[in-house]
Order: structure tokens, then sequence, then C-alpha cells
């Protein structure tokens, strides 16, 4: 009889099967051209114009034509297109001169189909999501192991995705201060509509603006570090506005690449959520190495703390303080990496003269929980340097009415303990559907059986568990359950309490037992 | 008409205790078969469950006939009331959809009566002063 405890780690592998399918498929159909042949080939032109008048699509277009040689025969073809960011096109223009050589990927099976770019890898980051849904249904299996996994998993795609996204744009954003200033004359502005993700249209700002160094003359579309379509049409029109054709204006320049050429070269606010990656990164990295440092450490066994055998067995808790601490980490970041980004736009709203009330009124909300989420992080991360329970159970099962020893200790700064408390609940719990298929449970504490109460810092000793045999043994039906459960208190003054629960297998009364007549 | 009579009309059991008795019939026109089954059931607050635990079933030769069954308790779970659930064993004996149908319900417990999980109360108020069957 499976419970949905249960059903979580099968429900994430199978969502992690069904992401690696697509993920994999997108993948191998994109990045197909990387097995393509590579020749070398000869680019006949390279030409590049501007649409001053007004309409719909990029207002900058491309033509390469190149020319390339395979298996005795000579192909022609060519990469075009359009864009709003002259960016691209003055990368293409300076790769691929009139007359100069270049590598060209040609399909094998088609000949005729080549290209001479590969394309973006970064797709490959879609591949990070099926492994990011099997490593929650590993932690789902064992939980002791969660902290672990969540520590990889955050370092794997907070790594990818900040190295690969956001690495790159903030270095040069972060450069930019360094930039040389130039005078850039405005060749032309305008608001264009384009089509929305939404099906209709939207109000974007296209500018171009050019400044001559050493004799070449370079041109820029970009306002800011952003790349246009990041860029907030409200702030275009006000751009467009400021940009009247002819006109000049001071810009900026990057000396290493001159067709990088801004007018604005302020830190963009739409790199902020890249912290969260990249505090996902920190974080996973901080905690492996803790780890991998503490392991390195020879630690010395505890003193009267009995070998590990068959007949007894350590109780692993239900949840870690280091997956608390990742789990509220993570919440908290994404969370707050949203806010922060709803946060810019708010600030760009009362900037314009034109503030934004619903969203402010949201975001303020929004930030309230924020906070709180925050404020759980510094509080869960004291939880990780808290001492840790260590108990064992001596015979490993507990049966109705039998008595078992529970061996107890505390490990790590155990000295910081002022009391301890340790205790058995059990409990029921109903769960049932509601209106809109809602799923709704509730839980009765029915037995609570102190084991031990220190009163004082004692970090060890021995105690006896027997829960009576008129009550229930664990059971799981499919809705409902009695749970029997094992809590571990230890009050550390000035510090998160050590606050542990250990999920206990209670088997029913065994046949020794059985000699009462009905 | 159908109806079960448990071996020494016994009704409490202990785990992995043998269930058997006899299920008779008479009356009416006979059915073909009648299924018996050994269940557990719950009510409460929680979605009703039913458990079929095991059953068989038995030939129907004439207008009226009686046949033994015999089913292996589990060793769990017990019968127990809560505050939100209530968990009752029972033997069920149908003759098809819309036919007769008899239910008798059992205790299973180590106790000898049902296992109360508060002491003070439990799921249905009404039944409080339940005796052990």
């Amino acid at each position: 009889m499976k419970s949905a405890r249960s059903l979580l780690p099968v429900a994430f592998l199978a969502a992690g099967a069904v992401a690696a399918y697509y993920a994999v498929t997108l993948c191998a159909a994109a990045l197909r051209p990387y097995a393509w042949e590579q020749v070398r080939g000869e680019i006949l032109s390279a030409e590049s114009s501007v649409s001053q008048a007004g309409g719909a699509g990029p207002p900058f277009t491309y033509r390469i034509a190149y020319r390339y040689a395979y298996k005795g025969q000579t192909h022609r073809s060519e990469d075009s297109g359009a864009t709003r960011d002259w960016l691209e096109i003055a990368v293409r223009l300076r790769k691929y001169p009139e007359g100069g050589q270049a590598a060209v990927y040609v399909d094998p099976g088609e000949p005729g189909r080549s290209r001479l770019q590969q394309p973006d890898p970064r797709i490959l980051l879609w591949l990070l999501l099926p492994f990011a849904l099997w490593a929650a249904a590993a932690g789902c299996r064992a939980p002791r192991h969660a902290g672990l996994l969540l520590a990889w998993g955050s370092l794997v795609i907070g790594g990818g995705i900040f190295f690969a996204l956001v690495l790159e744009p903030a270095i040069r954003a972060l450069s930019a201060s360094r930039w040389l200033p130039a005078v850039c004359t405005v060749e032309f502005s305008r608001m264009s509509a384009y089509p929305s993700s939404g099906g209709g249209q939207v109000q974007a700002g296209d500018v171009l603006f050019s400044h001559r160094l050493k004799g070449v003359r370079y041109r820029s579309s970009r306002y800011s570090l952003e790349s246009p379509d990041a860029r907030d049409s409200d702030d275009e029109q006000a751009v467009v506005q400021a940009l009247q054709p002819g006109s000049q204006t001071a810009c900026y320049y990057d000396p290493h690449q001159p067709e990088w050429v801004v007018i604005d070269r302020s830190f963009p606010a739409a790199l902020l959520p890249g912290l969260a990656p990249l505090s996902l990164f920190v974080i996973g990295a901080w905690v492996l190495l803790r780890r991998f440092l503490r392991r390195m450490r020879t630690e010395s066994p505890p003193l009267e703390w009995p070998p590990a055998s068959p007949s007894s067995r350590l109780l692993e808790p239900s949840v870690t303080s280091a997956g608390m601490f990742a789990g509220c980490l993570l919440v908290a970041v994404i969370w707050n990496a949203v806010v922060a980004f709803a946060v810019s736009r708010v600030v760009a709203s009362w900037k314009s003269g034109d503030p934004d009330l619903t969203l402010a009124i949201l975001v303020a909300l929004f930030g309230a929980v924020g906070l709180v989420l925050a404020a759980g992080v510094p509080y869960y991360l004291l939880g990780v340097f808290t001492p840790r329970p260590r108990i064992v159970l001596t015979p490993p099962a507990i049966r109705l009415g039998e008595s078992t020893t529970m061996q107890w200790q505390f490990t790590g700064r155990a000295g910081k303990l002022r009391r301890a408390r340790i205790y058995i609940e059990g409990s029921e719990w109903a769960f049932w559907k509601e209106k809109k298929n809602r799923q709704s449970h509730r839980r009765e504490l029915f037995r609570r059986i102190e084991l031990l109460d220190t009163g004082g810092p004692v970090f060890q000793g021995i105690a006896s568990i027997q829960i009576p045999g008129d009550t229930m043994p664990t059971f799981e039906g499919r809705n409902f359950r009695i749970v029997w459960e094992l809590k571990v208190h230890g009050e550390i003054p000035f510090w998160t309490d050590v606050n542990e629960t250990h999920r206990l297998e209670v088997l029913p009364a065994g046949e020794n037992r059985e000699e009462r007549e009905l | 008409m159908i109806r079960i009579q448990f071996s020494d009309g016994r009704r409490q059991f202990r785990s992995r205790e043998q269930v058997s008795g006899i299920v008779e019939w008479d009356g009416g026109r006979p059915p073909e078969r009648i299924k018996v089954r050994l269940v557990w059931l719950t009510e409460g607050v929680a979605t009703p469950e039913l458990e079929v635990v095991d059953e068989c079933e038995v030939n129907v030769l004439g207008v009226w006939g009686r046949a033994e069954f015999s089913f292996l308790l589990p060793e769990t779970p017990y019968s127990f009331s809560g505050k939100l659930v209530r968990l009752i064993w029972a033997v069920e004996a149908f003759a098809g959809e819309g036919a007769d149908f008899v239910r008798e319900e059992i205790l299973v417990s180590p106790t000898g009566r049902e296992i109360r999980l508060f002491p003070e109360s439990s799921v249905r108020g009404d039944r409080d002063d339940r005796e052990p069957l």
C-alpha cells in the first residue's frame, strides 16, 4: 500500500524521465550540426542594411554569401537574418569579411546544407532539469543524504546557469566603468510594433548611433548594456524621444572590443536575478567544502559508544538541519531574486514619472514574505552547527509492549547544550479530498511518552523505550496513518535549538507476548 | 436470505488467527454463487477505505444450504478507534450486485478490546459506550 510519501520519489523519477526525454530530444536536434563536417569556405559578400522606414520587423538585416567545396563539388550558400541588435551584425561582419576565409559546417547527408556558425551549446542547460528532478527523488528516498544532494544540485545547477548565462554579461557590466568615452551621432530612432508573446503587438524602440575610431565607423543599437529585447517599452519610449536623428550624445566603447558601444553603461537591473544562481553555486560549494574538510579531520570515536552490530540500529533523522537550511536558502534566494527584479521595475516606473501602484503593492506584499524567508536563512544556518544527536536502538525493532534499549549521545558542539529532552509521539493522520480535488489532512496526537529530560548539560546516556501493548503499531492506509516519531529537543542559549525528528517503525506485539487469552 | 455464523460464536480474534464459520442461505430464488470475504474498512474524517484481505466463493446447489469458510488474519491492522478514524474488521457475504448482502463485524486485537487511541473519546461520540464484542 503506497502512501503519498512513498509516491513522491516515484513522481520525481517519472517527471525526471519525461524531462530527460524532452531535454535530450531538444538538445540532439539543436546540436546536430556539431556532427557535420568542417571545410574551408570563402566569403563572397558580407552586407548589412538599415531599414529606416517604420513598420513591422527588426530594422537591421545582414546577408553573408559564401562558397565551399565538398567532395569535389562546389556549393554556394548564405547566412542571413534580421535583428534589433546591431551588435550581432557587427560581430558577424568582423568575423566574416568579404573575400576572407571561414570554417563552414556541412551536412554530409545533404552537402548543399551548411552553416557558418555552430549552434549555441548553452541549450545543454536543459539537461540540468532532469538531473534536478532525479536528485530530488534520491533526496526523498534517503532524507539523510538530502542535504548532500541539495548541495550538489545547487553547485551544478547554480554554477551551470551562472557561468553559462550570467558571468560574461556581469563581467562586461562591471568592466564598463573603464570603457572609453566618445561622441556618438544618432543615425535614426523610432518606435515600432513587434508581435508579442501573447499574440498581440508591443511597442518597442530602436535606435542606431555611431562614432569613428581610427578612421573606422562603429555602429551600435544598444542604449544600455542590456539587449534591446530585454528593455522595458516605457524606457524605450523615453530613449527614442531623447535621441533624435542627427543629434550627438556621449557614449562609451570597449577598447578591447570596439563594436561594443553604449550610451548608458550602468549595471543592468536585469542582471540582478543572476545573483540567485551565483548564491546557489556558492552555498553548494561551501557546504561540500565544509563536508570535505570535516571528513579530512580525524575524529576520535566517542567514548562508551557501542560498536555497530546487526543487533542494533542507528536512527536517521527524517529531515537534516543541512537539508532544512538548503531548502530555506533555495526558496529565499529564488523568491527574493524575483522580488528584486520586480522592485527594479517599480523603481523604474517611479523614475519615469508614471508610478505603477498595483505592482508596488504586490511587490510590498511579496517583499514581506521574502523578508521572512531571508530571516529564516541565518536561523537554519545556525541549526547546521548545532550538536547532532546519535541514537542507537537495541534490538533494532520496537515492538508494542516490549522493551528496547536506547543509547543516545550528542556529537559536535555538545558542550553548548543546556538541557535535552527525548520523547516519543504517536499520532493518527487522516487524509481526504475537498472541493476542487484539494487534498487535506489532519493530525491528532494520541500518545506522548517521555523518555528522558536531562535537566542539565548531560550529553549521553541510556534509556529504555516501552510502548504499551494497548495501542496501535505503525500503519499506513491509503487515507490514514498511524505514525510514531522519536523527537529530540536540545536547548542551546542564544543559538538555534536542536530539533530533530526520527520516524519509528513500531511493530505489533510479538508472539512471545501473546499469552493473554481473549 | 444469507446469514453468517462464526465457529463457537466467537467474534474476537488475535492477529494471524483463523476466522472460520458457515454461511447459510434459504428462501427465494437461489443465487448461483455466494461470495464471502474478509475485509477491514474505515469510517470517520478520512476518506473511507475498504481493504479486501481474503475472499472465497461458495457454489449454491439448492434453495437452502450452508457452506464453511475460513480466513487467516494478517498481523495488522488492529480494530481501533481514534478521533479521526475508526477501523472495523468484518466478514461479508453477498450474492451479487443488487442481491442479498450481509456484514458481520469481528474484532481483531491483542487485548480483546477495540484499541482506543484516546481513552476519553472516540471517532463517534455516540458509540463511546460501546462494549467489546
